[in-house]
């Protein structure tokens, strides 16, 4: 743990690092801060002792005159040193944010299998914003206060060495209740990141079901698991805020008894003429510079427990090499459209799902998959756009290996709409061309007139401008699965894969798009997975899947006279 | 943290008034020394409180801005709690403590905004215990006619009677008790298969019962075969199940408590011909007992129902079993399609 925290935090180094100028910019203006920070005391003790004491009106204007400079000074320093904080931060979590977000649309589905859509959008987002609380009031502002903490102790050294060891003296015991705050903290940190974890986990998946939960009047009893996650999260935020109203007020307290140590032994110094006014009023300044940077640094605990574990987060998902598929070098270009499984075998887990499966299909053939659910139609597809690693056998496009081409250009040749097909909050138009400038409203248009999308879409009053949202709840199901199909025809795909695609259109729809798309569909391949023989019927080919394997092949007409599975199916829509 | 981020933001200007005031005091207050008018001791007592003085008007200024910027969210949280479209009842008959199954839809209209009305003066009646299939174009309104009947989203009052009561008249509670829904997408929750289907009361439901509505809605065989049986947990929204055993195990989940209500939303649409059959062999074991409303494009579901409703245009354009409309052009259509 403790190691797995240092690499952790050596490769977020790294990448501070890399922007070098920048950084020394920075530290070079930090350092400067830091030291006008800390001069006035000095000046102001000089002024006391040189000035004020001696009735020296003009050597009193001087000093002020300095600090007016020094002030100013501070003042614009910080902002540039606020300006080039961000700037750094921001570059570095955009770069950030990006690589992770590359790495998370490389990953296959086995990796979308296992991980909450929750989780992943927090480690954009949240896991990122921290991390860059992390850069800007973590390491830099820590990094400066410590310095600052250093030289302040180095200064009363040298202003009066005794009087310094009374202020030395108290350290020891201030930096004990410093750790032993965080000991006790810490931990509770830890917590309150998993029950925020939880409260949001349990938020996402919750509206997602509400239909569910109202229709089973499940209410009260999804609030009683809610108001345990809540309860939970606000104890916690309780108990770290009490520790909190103890540790302030303590520090506060030490802060009080130094400056009394110091009056008492300063004020004797000073009758014995040792030491002069203006040394003792700097102390006390210093003092109170000293001490509440303690405080700050405190309140950091937090931070750097929830961004190491945010770092952690991001890192893992950086690095995790085990569910990238698999991808070449070569560019699929002009494809032709053949297909062929050789002996493919796949399980998600063990049980395999496809068993040795051979087929092949060839450039512009129109094939059907039919079979029981579950049998595995949907996974040969999945394999296609290898979404998935095979366990053994290959899979040839155009007669070379599948996992030998480049996978982006080998995806864009193919058309996949699956049951529920992903709708994009944007205007109806930019979901048909996926954002794609390269196609005309005209081609669009057109798009829709061979899928008959268009007959609903020209019911909005803002036709092709209307705004669609994320999972598409202002439309109806099936009308999904024609904006679906309708990108397909636009974005001119080669091969076709429609699973289920028309499930949730009528009859009388299909058999229209059907017939629009049949002058299209000679110059591609297509396979689709259907249940309503009717959608089937009239393939090239059939392939009847049962259990993991292809059990029968052939037309309809061959099929039925087979007496076999596709028989069977057949009878069951038109048994009386 | 919070703070911490706040207190970094206003540091420089923070530290402006705090140097500014410690300037003023060393000037006059080295001044007034000088010339005699208050002693060292005073000038280093006021040097030292001049902080106590200063910094609560700083932070009164930080409170205002805080509160400027939280009234934004207290906004935003406010408004979803006084969000006008929530669940409710009013005025209901508390009375009413079980539904028989009998419906009636009267002159029901409804648009979900102005620009297109999609039911208009639609009527139905459904016997108790009868068997009724909704069919029509993509987009004409089958799923909202469902969700009306629900309450899911609002009807006109008096468009939708249970036994004669106006929907509003019904308790949400006895209304959610008495039907149950299978959306066209169902949601299933991550946990277990076990889980997912005795949903309606996780506590009291035995095996036998899970058992029972699994064999139902003929997804007991798939469940056998995963490693760990009932037991199998499954991903957030059933990501690891195919389309046809999602919407199985949802079908297995409205029907383990027997509701007087069934209402399916194209819930065979992944699921093969054969399974189908066998559910609606067990649905038919159950006609007289359970009212259904099925929305369904295929024949084979079609023939077995008491009355099938052909939607056109926001209105009923023929009804009738599927006998009865054989005679009907519209319906013969779509049923010649399917050959
Ligand atoms: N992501 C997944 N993780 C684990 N198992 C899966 C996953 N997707 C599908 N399965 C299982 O693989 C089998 C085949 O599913 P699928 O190919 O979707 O069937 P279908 O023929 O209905 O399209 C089913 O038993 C299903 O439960
Ligand atoms: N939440 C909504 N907001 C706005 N319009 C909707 C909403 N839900 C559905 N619609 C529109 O209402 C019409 C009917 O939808 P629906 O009842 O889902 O059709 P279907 O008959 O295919 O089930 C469609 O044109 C759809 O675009
Ligand atoms: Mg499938
Ligand atoms: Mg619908």
């Amino acid at each position: 743990m403790k190691n797995k925290f240092n690499t952790t935090f050596i490769k977020l180094f790294k990448r501070f690092f890399k922007q070098k100028i920048l950084l020394m910019i920075l530290i070079f203006v930090m350092l400067l801060v830091i030291a006008f920070q800390l001069s006035p005391p000095i000046l102001i003790k000089i002024g006391i002792d040189k000035y004020i004491m001696k009735g020296n009106i003009i050597g009193l204007n001087f000093i002020v005159l300095i600090l007016v400079c020094i002030y100013s000074l501070e003042f614009f320093l910080s902002f540039i040193e606020t300006y080039i904080t961000q700037k750094l931060s921001q570059q570095i979590m955009a770069e950030l944010r990006s690589d992770l977000f590359k790495k998370i649309e490389k990953q296959n589905a086995l990796f979308f299998d296992r991980h909450k859509v929750g989780e992943l959008v927090s480690r954009l987002t949240s896991d990122i914003s921290n991390l860059e609380q992390l850069f800007t009031t973590g390491f830099l502002d820590s990094f400066l206060k410590t310095v600052m903490i250093i030289v302040i102790v180095i200064i009363l050294i040298v202003l009066n060495f005794k009087l310094a060891i009374v202020v030395i003296a108290v350290l020891p015991f201030v930096l004990m209740l410093f750790v032993g705050f965080s000991a006790i903290v810490m931990p509770l940190y830890r917590n309150l990141r998993v029950n925020t974890a939880k409260l949001s986990a349990f938020m996402r998946e919750n509206i997602t079901g509400m239909s569910v939960i109202q229709n089973f009047g499940k209410e009260n009893a999804h609030q009683k698991q809610f108001n345990v996650v809540n309860e939970e999260l606000s104890f916690n935020y309780r108990k770290i805020i009490s520790y909190f109203a103890l540790f302030f007020p303590a520090i506060e307290i030490a802060s009080a008894v130094t400056v009394a140590l110091v009056l008492l032994v300063g004020g004797k110094m000073i009758l014995s003429s040792i030491l002069t006014i203006g040394t003792l009023v700097a102390f006390i300044d210093y003092i109170d510079k000293l001490f509440s940077p303690l405080k700050e640094l405190s309140e950091r605990y937090n931070l750097f427990q929830s961004a190491s574990a945010s770092a952690e987060r991001i890192f893992d998902l950086l690095e995790d090499q085990d569910n990238i598929v698999q991808e070449g070098r070569e560019l699929f270009v002009n494809p032709k459209g053949h297909i062929e499984f050789k002996n493919v075998t796949f399980s998600y887990f063990q049980e395999p799902v496809l068993k040795t499966i051979s087929f092949s299909i060839e450039p512009g053939e129109k094939v059907a998959f039919v079979g029981a659910t579950g049998s595995g139609k949907s996974t040969v597809l999945k394999l296609l756009m290898r979404l998935y690693d095979l366990n053994e056998g290959e899979i040839l496009i155009d007669h070379h290996k599948s996992d030998e081409y480049e996978l982006g250009s080998l995806r864009r040749a193919f058309g996949w709409i699956t049951q529920d097909p992903q709708i994009f909050t944007a205007s109806v138009a930019d979901n048909i061309s996926l954002f794609n400038d390269n196609i005309t409203l005209d081609e669009i248009k057109m798009a829709a007139k061979t899928t008959k999308a268009d007959i609903f879409i020209e019911q909005f009053a803002e036709k092709y401008d209307h705004l669609l949202i994320e999972r598409g709840e202002n439309l109806s199901v099936g009308e999904k699965q024609l904006i679906a199909i309708t990108r397909l025809v636009a974005n001119r795909a080669k091969i076709l894969l429609l699973d289920e695609a028309t499930a949730n259109i009528d009859v009388l729809t299909e058999k229209l798009i059907n017939q629009n798309l049949e002058q299209l569909m000679k110059s591609m391949t297509t396979i689709v997975v259907a249940h309503r023989l009717a959608t089937v019927k009239n393939v090239d080919r059939i392939l009847v899947f049962d259990k993991g394997r292809i059990v029968e092949e052939g037309t309809h007409d061959e099929l039925l006279k087979q007496k076999g599975v596709y028989h069977m199916l057949y009878k069951y829509q038109f048994k009386k | 943290m919070r703070l911490a981020k706040v207190r970094g933001f206003f540091h420089p200007i923070i530290a402006a008034f705090a140097s500014l005031s410690v300037l003023v005091i060393f000037w006059i207050g080295g001044y007034f020394v000088i010339k005699k008018v208050i002693t060292i001791g005073e000038f280093i007592a006021f040097n030292g409180t001049i902080g106590y003085l200063l910094m609560p008007t700083i932070f009164i200024g930080w409170i205002m801005s805080m509160l400027q910027r939280s009234r934004a969210s207290l906004e935003r949280i406010g408004e979803v709690i006084g969000e006008a479209n929530v669940l409710r009842d009013i005025n209901v008959d508390s009375g009413i403590k079980t539904l028989s199954g009998d419906i009636r839809i009267d002159n029901l209209s409804f648009s979900y905004n102005k620009e297109k009305e999609i039911l208009s003066n639609f009527s139905l009646s459904i016997k108790s215990g009868e068997m009724v299939a909704i069919i029509g174009e993509v987009g004409v309104g089958k799923s909202t006619v469902i969700n009306l009947m629900q309450r899911i989203y609002a009807p006109p009052k008096n468009s939708i009677f249970y036994d004669g009561n106006d929907v509003f008249r019904i308790p949400l509670e006895i209304l959610h008790a008495n039907i149950n829904y299978v959306s066209q997408e169902p949601h299933i929750f991550s946990g277990s298969i076990r889980d997912n289907i005795s949903y309606i009361d996780q506590v009291d439901t035995t095996l036998d019962a899970i058992i029972w509505a699994a064999k139902f809605a003929d997804i007991a065989k798939d469940i056998e075969s995963f490693p760990n049986a009932y037991d199998t947990l499954i991903g957030e929204n059933g990501i690891t199940l195919s389309g046809g055993q999602k919407q199985r195990i949802a079908l297995a989940r409205a029907i383990i408590n027997r509701p007087k209500i069934l209402m399916l939303d194209n819930v065979f649409s992944a699921v093969d011909t054969e399974t189908e059959d066998n559910i609606l062999q067990n649905l038919l074991q159950l006609k007289g007992h359970i009212t259904t409303i099925i929305v369904a494009h295929r024949v084979s579901t079609l023939k077995h129902c008491d009355k099938i409703i052909l939607l056109k245009e926001g209105m009923v354009l023929a009804s009738g079993t599927h006998e009865e409309l054989m005679h009907n052009k519209d319906y013969m259509d779509i049923y010649e399609k399917q050959i």
